[in-house]
């Protein structure tokens, strides 16, 4: 998946080299808070209660540093390649309260972190001039979503029974956002956008040879604020 | 430009990042060499946890947990459930691996804490292939209710327990069971046992150095060579308790054939043949040179089955009782086909008699044959007490390799059973062996140290089984009450024999650690 990545970080930022006309670039730099909004189901397979076996993740929120590279098409229309430093989400126990006392205490535990990269290409459609000093926004786009390091706790290793490898899934997916910018000058400029995509991994946890699995699908709001530069 | 350079050098990080796909796994041992007695992962899964209270609690969740506790008394310390996956062969000296559970005590009770002393059991016959002694989550999940047993029985008052599921089941890569082979089966439970301490260590699970084994039916027998293999290496065995097993096997299958056909003989049947046509190569050439063409193809494959027993027999791979043809294979064999006396065991040899039978005439006969020309030294008529000297039908050669008539105990050894057995008979195989080591025979062990229980029989003065005694004929009766004679010996072997065997294996064994011997 690493090549898909390249490839994607290549037809965006390699775009400055061949073109040389008017078009305008803007870099945006900035933080994003990731609410992942994570469904999962209950985690199966072998030696855990009968289905439904009651054991869930819940993925918390994180900040971090996060970064774009948008190319305007014409006044209103611009290609943008959002990023971000890859944020590290615990995930938490999401026990049945059916559960015996002793899985039980491990409610809300931290099990696991996992840090996720996910690039993502919006088209955007800006509304306005690009005078204006306001400008409302819509994006749709396309998610990729790596979860390149997945740790498992001290109380996940616990809780599965052992020392546990976690392995997540890549996910492609549709995203969409909202923004507004506030024009400084013609150089600088301040956005602020909300953004979702549909996420969708199979995590797989190993504990001494025995996999057990669980589907999670992410609905994330992700807040960012931005400063933008054109030139 | 200088901001757009800087988004390169987060960009040229993310890749980095993308690319490293680290896992970041806490540090465990994995063991792919494959050797005899390797744990394959260190530390094993550990399934599941709990404090003794929380053992009860469970127990007394469900009827047949509250059945346990009265038999087993609450429990006294917590247990951690734990699954091995171990090294060990299959019946042809195949490497291949096999998994099982490792019961730890725990808790804070003299009783539970510090070096403990090792029960070693061997399960009984199933079919099941999935069978998971260790996966007790799910009490529906074959293997649970054995699992939790042992666990009553035995980790919960301060013994861990060592119960492998055996190669063939289970995860187990190898295709069929050994069954019965003795070889085999000891050489896994040592190989069970072996990687069992070395979980133990790294769990920091203490062992007092004093080993039990027992088992029930087919694991009677695997834990009587068990004894057998570690005695003859000079490896410790503080006591064993084989229970209900066909220890005398040459003697048990020459009954089978000559027309005493026990309960549960279709399965065992294939189990057994298959398992010696792997180990030795020669029980057939086809497999219809021993079975009826309905079964003869595919059966090796039939069993340990994923579908279960119920649906082997509704699907016609297996005839539920019908050993052999109700045709004398020839005319002078219609006294035995089938046997009409001892009046009151007509009856269930006749159920191994019938249309659509499992075994062919040819080979019923052949087996007879040699079993008239090279008899058994118990059966048909007592004679030796041995096994055939020099049995030619390749079928009795593999029994008489895997008869347990040839070796004298040199450590306590209790023997349990009920009479009644339908599907193991006592008299073949207890009594037989009773009757091995006791004196005038040459394999006479030493006064005392083979002790025999009937749990089928009335209390005597002084008997320190009286309780077992008492409550097995409450159960039979209760049994008969409810469901009538024929409940009784459907549930006789699998049912209610092995918790009050269980019970007596358990008193027998802190017998022995309390004396000391």
């Amino acid at each position: 998946m690493k090549t898909v990545l390249s490839l994607v970080c290549a037809a965006v930022l390699l775009v400055p080299c061949s073109a040389a006309m008017a078009q305008q670039y803007f870099v945006r730099v900035g933080g994003a808070h990731i609410s992942p909004h994570s469904t999962a189901s209950d985690v199966a397979g072998p030696m855990l209660p009968p289905p439904p076996s009651g054991i869930g993740l819940e993925v918390q929120s994180a900040s971090t540093l996060y970064f774009t590279v948008a190319r305007s098409i014409n006044d209103n229309l611009e290609v943008e390649f959002a990023a971000g430093y890859p944020p590290t989400h615990a995930s938490t126990a999401k026990l049945s309260p059916a559960l015996p006392a002793h899985v039980l205490a491990y409610q809300g535990q931290v099990l696991a972190r996992v840090r996720q990269i996910a690039p993502t290409v919006f088209l955007n459609y800006k509304f306005g001039e690009p005078t204006s000093r306001w400008r409302p926004s819509v994006g749709l786009g396309i998610n990729y979503t790596n979860f390149d390091k997945r740790t498992s706790t001290a109380a996940g290793n616990a809780l599965n029974g052992g020392p546990t490898h976690i392995s997540m899934s890549d996910s492609w997916g549709l995203a969409a956002q909202v923004g507004l910018s506030y024009r400084i000058d013609e150089r600088w400029s301040i956005q602020g956008a909300l953004m979702t995509a549909r996420v969708k991994s199979r995590l797989t946890a190993t504990t001494a040879g025995v996999p057990r699995t669980m589907d999670i699908r992410f609905r994330p709001a992700v807040f960012t604020l931005t400063a933008g530069y054109a030139f | 430009m200088r901001r757009f350079l800087g988004c390169l050098g987060l960009g040229a990080v993310l890749a980095l990042a993308a690319c490293g796909g680290s896992d970041m796994g806490a540090p465990s041992v994995h063991d792919t060499s494959g050797a005899r007695g390797s744990l394959v992962y260190n530390p094993p899964l550990r399934i599941t946890g709990m404090d003794a209270a929380e053992f009860t609690a469970r127990l007394q969740g469900s009827a047949s947990g509250q059945g346990l506790l009265k038999l087993t008394g609450a429990p006294r310390c917590g247990v951690l459930f734990h699954y091995i996956e171990y090294g060990t062969v299959g019946g042809a000296a195949e490497p291949t691996t096999a998994t099982g559970a490792l019961m730890v005590p725990t808790g804070s009770d003299p009783a539970c804490a510090g070096a403990r002393p090792i029960v070693l059991y061997a399960h009984g016959t199933t079919a099941e292939r999935s069978y998971n002694i260790a996966d007790i989550t799910d009490p529906s999940r074959p293997g649970a209710s054995e699992g939790l047993l042992l666990a009553a029985m035995y980790a919960a008052q301060g013994f861990v327990v060592v119960a492998p599921n055996y190669a063939g089941y289970d995860t187990s890569p190898l295709p069929y069971h050994p069954y019965l082979n003795a070889e085999q089966q000891s050489g896994e439970m040592v190989d069970a046992l072996t990687a069992a301490r070395k979980a133990m260590k790294d769990l920091g699970a203490g062992d007092s150095g004093r080993l039990f084994i027992t088992g029930y039916s087919q694991g009677g027998h695997v834990a009587m060579a068990t004894h057998r293999a570690l005695q003859s290496v000079g490896q410790t065995v503080t006591a064993s308790a084989p229970m209900s097993g066909p220890y005398a096997l040459g003697a048990f299958g020459d009954a089978v054939y000559y027309g005493n056909v026990n309960l549960g003989s279709t399965l065992f049947t294939p189990l057994l043949s298959t398992s010696y046509q792997k180990a030795y190569g020669n029980i057939y050439s086809k497999t219809s040179d021993l079975y009826e063409a309905a079964y003869a193809e595919g059966i090796e494959t039939l069993l340990p089955s994923k579908t279960g027993m119920a649906e082997l027999f509704s699907q016609g791979k297996l005839p539920q009782t019908a050993l052999f043809s109700s045709t004398p294979p020839v005319p002078s064999m219609a006294t035995i086909t089938p046997p009409t006396s001892p009046a009151d065991q007509a009856p269930l040899f006749a159920l191994g008699f019938g249309a659509n039978h499992l075994i062919s005439n040819a080979a019923r006969l052949a087996y007879l044959q040699d079993a008239m020309a090279n008899p058994d030294g118990v059966v048909p008529t007592p004679t030796t007490g041995s096994p055939a000297a020099a049995p030619r039908h390749p079928m009795r050669q593999a029994f008489r390799k895997n008869d347990l008539r040839n070796w004298t105990p040199a450590r306590p050894m209790l023997l349990c059973g009920g009479h009644g057995d339908p599907t193991v008979f006592y008299s073949l195989n207890t009594q037989v062996m009773q009757g091995y080591w006791s004196a005038p025979s040459p394999a006479a062990a030493h006064a005392g140290l083979v002790s025999v229980l009937d749990v089928d029989s009335a209390p005597g003065a002084n008997d320190p089984f009286a309780a077992v005694k008492m409550g097995f004929a409450n159960a039979k009766a209760a049994l008969a009450t409810t469901g009538g004679a024929n409940a009784v010996v459907q549930a006789y072997h699998g049912n209610l024999v092995p918790p009050f065997c269980n019970v007596a294996a358990r008193a027998y064994f802190l017998q022995i650690l309390a004396s000391g011997a």
